[in-house]
């Protein structure tokens, strides 16, 4: 927080770094020529509209979907296209919008099972077991290890969310709206977390969000896309007077 | 109403009660060959629906083809044995590998596919090879089949012989240590770290995907280790009945008796299955063929209606607990 999104990116290579990026579903252009980067230590914040991109987007950077035209370089790899567990492996998690813990398995189970497999570094079982045990208190989950993840409740299926992209020791976080669905003590306590992820254990963060006062509250940056197209991309404070962005986001909140 | 609400024992217990009673089950039954002939029937489709559930069951993948790899190891074995000369235990070991290359080659192209793609690709594939036998005459007779299949040759242990030629007392328990040693190979993949994958894979492909699970060779290697074992016991079947032809090695009730014990037994339990093959074949036996000798298929087929909708879970789904 608080440092010149500017000066970032003169200072470091980024993280990711996405030219003219394209995907379109048939006659639909989903995602158009859209160009960004994330530097080392950031938290970016991506807004927009209802059907404007952003999941689609997060898709894309994950390699759930292929991109139609142009580039994602990730750690100065061309990523565009690559299978999601290899872009896992290099160091990219995202969450889902639609929680999907894997119903029939523990907590613990389903935290297990990325940080298995999320790295390909081999550790013996009792260190995977620790490594575990530490994103769940972290995540405020440890006293469910032991519970079927179909027995959670809404908040703590986003904090699961969170901790299975955590234990695969991602670079890069993708948050899709973990926010959204949350009362606002809830959002409260969620916000300190994803600040310690960012402070304490170095995580790059671009977060898709609806709830605007969170979003402000945390990021360095901000993207705003529309119909696909990145309408605007710099600081909070200056993304709230921009005309294109009030009339295209705050806009359609007032139709809404 | 349902069971789970009576009692509840874990995974293991109900393993040790299910291979207990398979133990002792021929001395309840006087060791009279008529019945010992029908379960070790039902050994057979007990072992082939524990492998069957290994890959439906655990990893989500759902097959309506497992005929496939019960013929290829049936006819494999069968065909090493009379036209290679190969003793009958080496040939069942290579037909198992057969099976495993019949998965290899179904599984590569049908995973690459979303949605049910895989179950109806591995119904197709049930079809072919079926075809293929009939056809290739030079080296399976077609459908005449295969006559005088050889029996396991005799182990002696010490003084004492186990001949599986006449014996049916050898056979049934050659048929339980089969079973008994696909569900530790089961039991123990479960509990490995490619166990989780598999989990994770039925839980929730993409997700898994995601935080780096390889779905795709999770899949293949989930499929090629239920093709062992399934044509494992195809091969065990044919040197036991000593005759093959392709409607019996390929009959689709390998395909859908499997899934039945299964659904019965309980799919969320890894031995559910085998239990369910013993049950449905004991009912049918006991029960529904003693009261309707003819029409027992149709009564069973009721039954078996009822229980699905009844409780999807299976009889004991909720009975058995994972740990
Ligand atoms: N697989 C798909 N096939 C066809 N159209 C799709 C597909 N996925 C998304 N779309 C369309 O692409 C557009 C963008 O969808 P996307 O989910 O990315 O929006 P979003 O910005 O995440 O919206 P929300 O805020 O509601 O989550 C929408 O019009 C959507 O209907
Ligand atoms: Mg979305």
């Amino acid at each position: 927080m608080g440092q010149d999104a500017e000066s970032l990116d003169i200072n470091q290579s980024p993280l990711l770094e996405v030219r003219e990026l394209s995907r379109n579903f048939g006659g639909l252009q989903a995602i158009f020529e859209i160009s960004f980067k994330v530097s080392p230590g950031q938290i970016v914040g991506l807004i927009g509209p209802n059907g404007a991109g952003k999941t689609t987007l997060f898709a894309l950077l994950s390699g759930f979907l292929s991109p139609s035209g142009g580039e994602i370089q990730f750690l100065n790899s061309s990523i565009g296209g690559m299978r999601p567990d290899r872009i896992c492996h290099l160091g990219m998690a995202r969450t889902f919008q639609v929680v999907r813990p894997f119903p029939e398995m523990t907590v613990f189970e389903n935290v297990k099972v990325a940080a298995i497999f999320g790295k390909h570094s081999k550790r013996p079982p009792s260190v995977v077991d620790q490594e575990v045990q530490e994103i769940l208190e972290s995540t405020g989950l440890f006293s469910k290890a032991g519970r079927l993840a179909s027995s959670l409740s809404l908040p703590e299926r986003k904090r699961l969310e969170v901790a299975r992209t955590l234990a695969t020791k991602p670079k890069l976080l993708l948050l899709d709206e973990v926010l959204a669905g949350l009362n606002p003590r809830e959002v409260e306590e969620a916000i300190p977390l994803i600040r310690s992820l960012n402070n304490q254990m170095k995580i790059s963060i671009l977060m898709i969000e609806h709830n605007l006062r969170a979003i402000m509250g945390i990021c360095d940056r901000l993207l705003v896309i529309n119909f696909g197209q990145l309408i605007f991309d710099g600081l909070p404070t200056e993304a709230v007077e921009n005309p294109e962005v009030i009339q295209a986001y705050l806009g359609e909140k007032e139709d809404a | 109403m349902k069971l789970g609400n009576f009692f509840q024992i874990t995974e293991k217990t109900a393993a040790f009660l299910t291979f207990g009673f398979v133990l002792i089950l021929p001395v309840v039954l006087s060791f009279n060959p008529y019945y010992l002939s029908i379960f070790i029937i039902a050994l057979i489709l007990g072992a082939v629906s524990l492998s069957w559930n290994l890959l439906a069951g655990v990893c989500g993948q759902v097959s309506f083809g497992h005929a496939a790899f019960f013929g290829i190891g049936a006819y494999g074995s069968s065909l090493l044995v009379l036209k290679a000369g190969w003793n009958p235990f080496g040939a069942m070991i290579i037909a198992a590998f057969f099976g495993v290359m019949g998965a290899i080659i179904i599984g590569t192209p049908a995973f690459r596919l979303r949605g049910p793609y895989f179950a109806l690709s591995i119904l197709g594939f049930a079809e072919v090879v079926k075809l293929l036998t009939l056809n290739l005459t030079w080296l399976t007779d077609g459908s005449q089949g295969l006559f005088n299949i050889p029996a396991l040759p005799a182990i002696r242990i010490g003084s004492m012989t186990l001949d599986f030629f006449v014996s049916r007392t050898t056979n049934y328990y050659l048929a339980a240590f089969l079973m008994l040693a696909i569900y530790l190979v089961i039991y123990f993949l479960r509990h490995s770290n490619t166990g989780l994958a598999m989990s994770a894979v039925h839980g929730d492909e993409e997700t898994a995907a995601g935080i780096g699970v390889p779905v795709f060779r999770t899949k293949l290697l989930t499929l090629m280790v239920s093709a062992f074992c399934t044509a494992l016991m195809g091969a065990f079947y044919a040197h036991y009945v000593h005759f093959l032809s392709p409607d019996s090695a390929f009959d689709g009730s390998w395909s859908v008796m499997p899934i039945v014990a299964s659904l019965f037994g309980g799919m969320g339990t890894l031995i559910g299955p085998s239990i369910g093959a013993l049950l449905i074949t004991g009912l049918d036996e006991f029960i529904f063929k003693q009261f309707f000798e003819t029409g027992h298929k149709l009564f069973f087929g009721i039954l078996l209606a009822v229980v699905i909708v009844w409780t999807p879970k299976g009889l004991f789904g909720k009975s058995i607990r994972k740990k």
